[in-house]
């Protein structure tokens, strides 16, 4: 199966199971909740019931998007990888930097400050 | 043409005359002492949502009834008030039908607007729901909508179109049995149409002053411990009611 190839920064910014479920993706194929779970399940020891509340962290993040559908037990969200570049570039650059501020607090603020301020 | 008096001598000359008016001020405290009457016989109503609705609309119209008397008799008796003093009288008593009909009909249609509301087209779904509605002796069996939302939400509008709706994050989130025991505890609501005692009772508590001290949202927990019961009751266990509530709590 095709992996997303993840950056450094990337995996500050999310957790263990985030990247795994991640890697599940790949570019222009949608995914489901339950198929995510039999395929992570094998892996890893996961709840179903944690398996949309993850996927819908990496919504909120801008890393998946999804659309609602109707199906044979109610609805469900169908989800693939956020493809527009610039959204998804700037989705990750929030969240890894919110990541090691609230990792490093003060010492990443100094940082980003020094480095802004010497330039390139 | 006499100029007409000012607003504090206006108001003087008004209570004046209705003060004069025996008649009147019986009429007023008449209306008035229904009106507790009728609060008092809400909260001693247990259980039978009709009833309830029953006192919560008779307690407001005898609240109101002798506003609007007052409003129609210096309106049409007096020619003191000119045209947009007497369009302000009225707009107290036309603001309490407005808010109701606000809350019963435009309320529920933004509601589906802004949530996005689908029907649920599942041949599953219809089924348990037709079976369980005509088990409950509902006219209708109500559509059931999915909620664009990962945060898990089941609610009902009794309205005019009575539905139940319920999120997609709340579908992905529960088993089937787990489903039917939320779905039963909204059939419960639309048949005893719990939605609307809860808007009346929001709304009268908006309105009448008496009423915000003595109606209280025991009512509406009750309802809530009444549609469990019954869910309870047509799957004979708790076990999948209380396991779909403690998924709703980890959510949160």
């Amino acid at each position: 199966m095709k992996t997303v190839v993840m950056s450094q920064g990337l995996d500050a910014a999310l957790s263990p199971l985030e990247k795994s479920l991640l890697s599940l993706f790949a570019p222009e194929k949608e995914r489901r909740a339950n198929e995510l779970y039999r395929k992570i399940s094998k892996k890893k020891k996961v709840a179903l019931s944690s398996i949309p509340v993850i996927l819908d962290r990496l919504y909120t993040k801008g890393i998946l998007e999804r659309r609602a559908e109707t199906c044979r037990g109610g609805a469900r969200y169908v989800y693939k990888l956020q493809l527009d570049k610039s959204h998804f570039e700037k989705s990750i650059v929030e969240n890894t930097v919110n990541a090691l501020i609230h990792k490093f607090g003060q010492s990443a603020l100094s940082y980003f400050n020094e480095r802004f301020t010497r330039g390139k | 043409m006499s100029a007409l008096p000012g607003g504090n001598e206006m108001i003087h000359a008004l209570f004046a005359e209705i003060a004069n008016n025996g008649l009147l001020i019986s009429g007023i405290l008449g209306f008035a002492a229904l009106s507790f009457i009728a609060l008092f016989f809400l909260n001693r109503t247990k259980e039978n949502v009709r009833k309830k609705l029953l006192w919560i609309y008779l307690h407001l119209v005898f609240l109101f009834a002798p506003l609007l008397f007052v409003v129609f008799y210096w309106t049409c008796k007096t020619i003191l008030l000119n045209c947009l003093q007497k369009a302000l009288l009225w707009t107290v008593p036309a603001s309490v039908p407005i808010t109701f009909l606000g809350g019963f009909f435009v309320v529920p249609y933004i509601y589906r607007k802004m949530h996005a509301a689908k029907v649920v087209r599942s041949k599953e779904i219809a089924a348990f729901i037709r079976k369980y509605s005509s088990f409950l002796s509902l006219k209708k069996a109500p559509k059931v909508y999915y909620l664009d939302t990962a945060k898990p939400i089941a609610h009902t509008f009794t309205n005019l179109i009575p539905g139940i709706f319920i999120s997609v994050g709340m579908f992905e989130s529960l088993n089937r049995k787990e489903l039917e025991a939320v779905l039963l505890h909204e059939l419960y609501h639309i048949r005893s149409r719990s939605s609307f005692l809860k808007f009346s009772t929001l709304f009268v508590r908006m309105f009448s002053p008496i009423a915000r001290f003595s109606v209280t949202y025991k009512e509406l927990s009750d309802e809530e411990q009444n549609a469990d019961q019954f869910a309870v009751r047509m799957q004979k266990t708790k076990k999948f009611l209380k396991s779909a509530k403690k998924k709703l709590e980890e959510f949160k």
